[in-house]
């Protein structure tokens, strides 16, 4: 039962935020411009984001309701110093990222070509790790991101049976490229620890906000003034249609978060990047219900097949990268003399480490490792291990099952 | 004033006992988690408890599962989390 809520969450996650494309695409249609459209969200998006907030700062038996969503969450505060950095760094990618979301919307008017593009954006964050690894990637990764690539590149084509370079070019460097700034800073700003603490979501997802949507009024004022002065001369019919599309997105993100609470992010992620296949019948039913606003699907049965191809392989890639992540805890013992405090440091800047927990008892440190895959993990942790100095002996558990309590 | 001490308990299992030891870890109160693993231990759990007189509790409860043949328990002193 539990498992099938579960997949359930995961799926309802990716189909709320597959129907936000085409949402937006008539809110932009229907507004007199899509910067002032795009300003329009962003502006009642952090509105709708403040109060949210605020109403989790309700007490309830003494907690604060926030507190059920991310035990980490106390109050609202600022987010200083390195952490702070980082987070102007997230409103940055994102910035960059809306830019060419907002103007590949208006460009291409078509849900099935976007879709899978951004679920590419996977693939990115995978190349950066490869690089900055300076590590070979294993067969399996190879593949996945080929295949996400590709994919993506074939679900693009227009009904004519064209790709349109722009657009792709577009996506490729401005949409995939902000967001792969936004996911590789957001790890870095859960890892920042303050006071013992680290800053919750919420926090983290407020202020980011709230930064993003400054940056691009700022962008888009610089643009064309009118871009942002006319935001409030907007119609009630485009104000509608924003808060559709947030409250959708805030609920796409609500599932995905209670799945990831109920089982593996990774498999979440798998579950919900259906969202690259719905594509299709999205753009049908789009135009179905609201003709004149998207591009016509094609008729050419050809160009539906690759279409399909393309977003099967984008899935696929995505779920073979999903599933194929491996856990270990690994149980370190160490020399007498050894510095206890530095070695603490040097196991967690390893990369794949997620928690070093220094313990009494036969082992003095346990340490609970997640990687790509199998291949990965003498060139990262092995070796690291090998060059710390005071590690006298580990030993390697590899995690068969694992469960969590909710 | 409560205080969370956390721990890790390795367990040794009797082979073919796995999937019930499993089930009866699940319905021990403060168990945040359980890792079946490969390796000298089979079952690595994770307690999240408000005292040690707590933490007893807990090891005794699983002391007392049929098909847990032993059990080592590390306390933590200090954590770093880089996720």
């Amino acid at each position: 039962m539990k498992r099938k809520i579960f997949y359930l969450l995961g799926i309802l996650s990716g189909v709320l935020s597959a129907i936000v494309i085409p949402l937006d695409i008539i809110g932009e249609k229907t507004a007199p411009n899509i910067w002032i459209y795009a300003n329009v969200s962003f502006v009642v998006g952090s509105l709708i984001s403040v109060l949210i907030v605020f109403f989790l700062l309700v007490p309830i038996k003494g907690k604060p309701l926030g507190k059920y969503v991310d035990p980490n969450f106390t109050r609202i505060k600022f987010i200083s110093g390195k952490a702070f950095k980082q987070i102007v760094l997230m409103a940055f990618g994102n910035t960059i990222a809306s830019l060419g979301y907002f103007y590949v919307l208006y460009a291409f008017s078509d849900p099935s070509a976007i879709l899978p593009f951004m679920q590419a954006a996977v693939a990115y964050i995978i190349l950066c790790e490869i690089f900055t690894e300076k590590d070979s990637p294993t067969i399996s990764e190879l593949h996945a991101i080929s295949s996400i690539l590709f994919g993506a590149l074939l679900a693009s084509m227009s009904p004519s049976g064209n790709i349109d370079v722009l657009g792709l070019i577009i996506v490729l460097t401005l949409v995939n490229g902000g967001t792969t700034i936004v996911a590789l800073s957001q790890r870095k700003v859960r890892s920042v620890v303050v006071d013992a603490r680290r800053y919750d979501s919420i926090n983290i997802r407020l202020w980011y906000l709230l930064l993003t949507t400054l940056m691009f009024l700022v962008v888009t004022y610089i643009m064309n003034p009118s871009y942002v002065l006319e935001m409030f001369k907007i119609g009630n019919e485009v104000i509608i249609i924003v808060v559709v599309s947030m409250a959708i997105t805030f609920f796409a993100k609500v599932t995905y978060i209670r799945a990831v609470g109920m089982g593996k992010a990774s498999i979440v992620q798998a579950v919900s990047s259906v969202s690259a296949i719905l594509g299709i019948p999205i753009t049908i039913l789009s135009n179905l219900l609201s003709p004149g606003y998207f591009v016509e699907i094609s008729t050419n049965v050809w160009i539906l097949i690759i279409k399909v191809i393309g977003a099967v392989l984008v899935a696929m890639g995505i779920i073979l990268l999903a599933l194929s992540e491996v856990r270990a805890i690994v149980l370190i013992r160490i020399r007498a003399g050894a510095s206890p405090r530095g070695i603490l440091e040097s196991l967690s800047k390893i990369r794949g480490v997620i928690r070093v927990s220094a313990v009494t008892g036969k082992y003095d440190y346990v340490v609970q490792v997640k990687l790509r895959t199998l291949g990965k993990a003498y060139g990262l942790i092995a070796s690291e291990l090998d060059k710390i100095k005071g590690v006298e002996d580990y030993i390697w558990l590899s995690t068969l099952y694992e469960w969590e309590e909710i | 004033m409560s205080f969370l001490i956390i721990a890790y308990v390795m367990i040794n299992v009797t082979v073919g006992k796995m999937r019930s030891v499993i089930n009866e870890l699940k319905k021990i109160e403060h168990v945040k988690s359980i890792s079946v693993v490969a390796g000298e231990y089979d079952v690595i759990v994770r307690v999240h408890s408000n005292s040690l007189e707590e933490l007893f509790e807990v090891t005794e409860k699983i002391h007392a599962i049929d098909g847990v043949e032993r059990t080592t328990t590390h306390i933590v002193e200090k954590e770093v989390i880089t996720e």
